[in-house]
């Protein structure tokens, strides 16, 4: 008997101990990954991550008041037939939390300041610039004025945006041991979607392309260069643009512009060349600064009207270009609600309802950015640790506390000062980045911080049916400003650049000011104040042009005859526009299809190559004469066979775009070291400085005592270019100088891991094609992260005839064959797919059902 | 011998369907138990501890082929595996998994036949609370 209990206790002694330590070693986190218990073990982690959709499931929900039916085609699109409208929102919801609520939570985190509570402490930093930006701020107080509109009758559409936010609550409630695999890798659950984070998901699409520094840096160059310098680089207009509107004229080729200097303030300039130094050691800020210098964030649109189509109808287009991500930005859908006839196809920001770009039956839409100034800085003199001058006067600053949240740590309260412009952003450099500013303080007044209808907008697009109830839906487009390209059923074509843009008060500017919010202003002088925005009616739009097309790539909007205000100074240098333009302005009637279309969506053809390599060639000719070197006659050979098309497997894209670097560089390195600052031309003032400017003192090389021409320093840039190359490929032929091996696409994954990354991927193009993959190659092989974020196609002669594609896939799962399917199988191949936007629930064919899914009003 | 042998694979069926149950409710530690339950259903730890591996080995097993098959898992185990161990690398999540399952069955054999040992010595030592005598 004692025997039996001592075998039992030395059993248990030593199993128990066995059992402890196993299951202490699974429950515990490893580098930074939850317990390997949690993530790996059935009925856990991995486990519950979503798959593909079953091929039919039925949802009993209470509130509905009719049926609804996902109709999921091919590539996992959904297809959403309802019978009354607000089902139809609801169900938008539900499919968007389905396939991209890791995406959406991420997002409305970045701008509400919540990622430090569930990544931890390293992203508090970010959470405070998001907050101190004031974009939560924004959307708090557009969803309250929302609501108080809906609840005096003023405003029907909001039962329609809860409804969807009910869907997509729903699903979280219903899932919330099914997450994606970021979630179980980043050990968090999605709390409830509001309306406010829908809003939030507008801010950050501001954010991305309307928020910047530039009139900061405009500033530390202005002062550092004199003003003939300045204009002679940075002057406006940018050279050889073809503005949006035609109707406003044609700008004269030089873009020279001589003014009165600014006078000289150098302690100024030094803290802001500080605060520019110190907010680039955010990594938010960062990536915002290189996407834009990359000019990654910007866009083509085009229709041609029914006399230049084949159809006889307008074909509208549309590519927007955005930094490339797994999941891709947009998410496309198919509604239709039998009540009210609502019938829409698009794209839209998964966690926004609606369609944001696309068509109904009788009209569509596209958008580029307008690059209109809705950012301006200010500067003031400090009084004291609560105060500063506002315009002679010393004011306290206004305060706000917020709350955040850190994953392992106590909530922290961050105090953000005000100005009557905006946030204090100068302080925010004092949370451990660095040391905070002298004596003044910056601070940003934006257009993304007052109210903001952009949802409102949407509704009114997807609503529209004729130009006119268009431009109804367009006066509420007060953020983002855009291009906004249309066309109908009935053959109109049009333009529309739009959005809130300020009037400047510039009365009391100094002499050598550039005025209209180029540089900083004086807030203590009261200098630059907004008077007012730009009524809707006196912006520049188009419509019915006898050029029979309309054509925007966020080159200038307007050419000099608009006088009435001033609208923009930032503009891309224009390749792409001259691309595009060309192709449709030389097309003959009757000859544009869909086919014609594709065709200039994945265009190749370099503008940019064009503008540079023939001159190229004849400055080595010239140079040379007949005793043209061996090596450079090899180059020769291949430029001259070269039609500027950056194909991957040419050599000649490879020669030109480390040429045109160089030529650059070795344009403007000697004064940037000579200034101190890091000068660069935009690439289109190089083009015209070679054009039009041979003598231009910036091609002599100062720090050497030889007075370098134009021609001297081209050649040098292609010695450089040779010893570059040969070193890089280890070969002196160049005919294996492969433009795919330095040029390469590459998508990355919202959490950053190359595992849930896609790429690299060889491919033609670069940034100044019309198909844009612009890639920094400096130091070796080069990676796009940004280009075309959609491309769409809108035959107006056949809505079903429509195109469309995206850079990723439909589904944010990553284990989910629509995670990455449109990407490999259709968007590298310049491929798109149909829309089904004719087919009903009755009629959707059968080979192109994935699958159902079946909603019921409760007892159904 | 034949009732040790019936018992034998009665408890491996019983370690089977309650892990599959198990993994029903999302906390893993849980799976100890069903290893306990074997234990306690056999005299001899050997059969204790086979009993609960092959219970609980089998269970995961099928969980796994199903997952694989319904639900795309192996693609996912890959992706995690890329995070530590590189690319390629899910089998070896499958192996870990696999021999995890064995090691807890066992472990819980032991220790319900430990248990079961101990149990029984107190029921003999207190008889009126010998549920099997009433």
């Amino acid at each position: 008997m004692r025997n039996l209990a001592k075998k039992g206790v030395i059993k248990l002694s030593i199993f128990v101990p066995l059992a402890i330590i196993v299951m202490t070693l699974f429950s515990l986190p490893l580098m930074g990954i939850p317990p390997l218990g949690n993530l790996l073990f059935p009925g856990n982690g991995v486990w519950k991550v979503p798959g593909e959709l079953p091929a039919a499931e039925r949802l009993n929900i209470q509130g509905l008041r009719g049926e609804v039916t996902v109709i999921r085609d091919d590539w996992g699109i959904p297809h959403i037939f309802a019978e009354y409208e607000e089902d139809l929102f609801f169900a938008q919801g539900y499919c968007h939390a389905q396939d991209r609520l890791f995406q959406m939570d991420m997002w409305r985190r970045q701008v509400r300041g919540g990622l430090s509570e569930i990544l931890g402490e390293s992203m508090l930093t970010n959470d405070k610039i998001a907050l101190a930006r004031g974009m939560e701020d924004s959307a708090i107080k557009t969803d309250e004025l929302l609501r108080e509109m809906y609840a005096n009758g003023t405003l029907d559409y909001f039962s329609s945006f809860e409804r969807y936010v009910d869907g997509i609550n729903l699903y979280i409630e219903t899932h919330n041991d099914f997450k994606p695999l970021e979630y179980q890798l980043t050990d968090f659950k999605p709390t409830k979607w509001t309306t406010v984070d829908t809003l939030c998901l507008v801010q950050e699409m501001a954010r991305q392309m309307s928020w910047n520094s530039n009139d900061l840096e405009r500033y530390v160059t202005l002062q550092s260069l004199n003003h003939t310098y300045y204009n002679e680089l940075f002057g406006e207009p940018l050279p050889y643009q073809i503005p949006i509107i035609p109707e406003y004229g044609d700008y004269p080729e030089s873009p020279m512009i001589a003014g009165v200097d600014l006078k000289p303030n150098d302690a100024l300039k030094s803290e802001i060349t500080n605060f520019l130094e110190k907010i680039q050691e955010i990594d938010s800020e960062k990536i915002l600064m290189e996407n834009q210098k990359e000019q990654i964030i910007g866009s083509n649109n085009w229709v041609v009207n029914g006399t230049l189509s084949n159809t006889g109808s307008p074909i509208l287009c549309n590519d927007m270009h955005l930094a490339w991500l797994m999941p891709g930005v947009w998410y496309e859908q198919h509604l239709k609600a039998e009540d009210t006839g609502f019938h829409v196809y698009g794209f839209i920001i998964p966690g926004m309802p609606g369609v944001a770009v696309g068509h109904n039956e009788r009209v569509g839409w596209g958008f580029t950015n307008t690059g209109y100034d809705v950012i301006d800085w200010y500067y003031y003199n400090k009084d004291g640790p609560n105060n500063y001058i506002y315009n002679g006067i010393s004011t306290a600053y206004t305060q706000k506390t917020y709350n955040i949240k850190v994953k392992d740590q106590e909530t922290i309260k961050f105090v953000v000062n005000y100005t009557v412009h905006g946030p204090v952003f100068s302080d925010l450099i004092d949370f451990g980045l660095s040391s905070s500013l002298g004596d003044i303080v910056l601070a940003p007044k934006w257009t993304a911080n007052d109210y903001f209808f952009n949802i409102l907008a949407g509704n009114g697009f997807d609503r529209a049916n004729n130009r006119a109830e268009f431009d109804e839906g367009s006066k509420y487009w007060t953020l983002l400003a855009q291009n906004i390209v249309y066309a109908d059923i009935d053959g109109n074509i049009a333009i529309r650049p739009t959005g809130k843009v300020p009037i400047r008060d510039d009365s009391k500017n100094p002499p050598g000011h550039l005025g209209n919010g180029t540089l900083p202003y004086n807030g203590s002088n009261g200098e630059g104040e907004w008077t007012g925005y730009i009524p809707f009616e006196e912006l520049p739009n188009s419509l019915n042009p006898s050029q029979k097309y309309l054509a925007s790539a966020n080159q200038i909007v307007a050419g000099p005859e608009y006088k009435k205000y001033f609208l923009q100074n930032e503009y891309a240098d224009g390749y792409r526009a001259r691309r595009i333009n060309e192709l449709l302005m030389n097309a003959a009637d009757g000859s544009v299809s869909v086919e014609t279309m594709k065709n200039i969506q994945n265009d190749v053809n370099s503008t940019a190559a064009r503008a540079f390599i023939p001159k190229l060639i004849d400055v080595i000719h010239d140079y040379y004469g007949p005793t043209i070197p061996t090596k450079i006659n090899k180059i020769l050979t291949e430029l001259e066979s070269w039609g500027y098309i950056m194909d991957k497997d040419k050599s000649a894209p490879t020669i030109y775009r480390k040429w045109r670097d160089f030529f650059q560089d070795f344009t403007f390195d000697d004064e940037s070291t000579l200034y101190g600052i890091n000068i660069r031309s935009r690439i289109v003032v190089l083009e015209y400085l070679m054009k039009e400017n041979v003598s231009s003192h910036w091609f002599n090389n100062i720090s050497t005592p030889e007075n370098e021409t134009r021609d001297d320093i081209m050649i040098q840039a292609l010695n450089a270019t040779i010893d570059w190359l040969e070193d890089f490929y280890n070969s002196d032929d160049p005919t294996t100088w492969r433009w795919g091996d330095l040029h390469q696409l590459y998508f990355t994954s919202l959490t950053q891991l190359d595992f849930l990354s896609k790429g690299p991927y060889e491919a033609d193009g670069e940034g100044y094609t019309i198909n844009p993959s612009g890639v920094n190659i400096k130091n070796g092989v080069g990676y796009a992260r940004g280009g075309a974020s959609e491309r769409l196609i809108i035959d107006f002669s056949d809505l079903n005839n429509s195109l469309s594609v995206i850079p990723s896939g439909q589904r944010g799962l990553s284990n989910s064959k629509h995670y990455s399917d449109q990407l490999e199988q259709l968007f590298l191949q310049g491929k798109y797919h149909y829309q089904y936007f004719s087919n009903t629930l009755y009629n959707f064919p059968t080979s192109s059902i994935e699958s159902k899914l079946y909603f019921f009003p409760t007892g159904g | 011998m034949e009732i040790e042998n019936r018992t034998f694979y009665i408890s491996i069926v019983i370690v089977l369907c309650l892990t599959m149950l198990l993994t029903l409710i999302p906390v893993w530690q849980l799976v100890i138990i069903p290893g306990i339950i074997a234990g306690m259903l056999n005299k001899s730890l050997k059969r204790g501890i086979l009993s609960g591996v092959s219970g609980v080995t089998l269970s995961w097993g099928i969980y796994i082929i199903v997952g694989m098959y319904t639900r795309n898992v192996y693609l996912t185990l890959d992706q995690f595996g890329e995070l530590i161990f590189g690319g390629g690398s899910g089998w070896i999540f499958l192996i870990l998994i696999i021999l995890l399952a064995a090691i807890f069955g066992a472990v819980g054999g032991g220790i319900g036949n430990g248990l079961i040992a101990v149990i029984n010595v107190y029921l003999e030592k207190h008889p009126s609370r010998d549920l099997k005598t009433k």
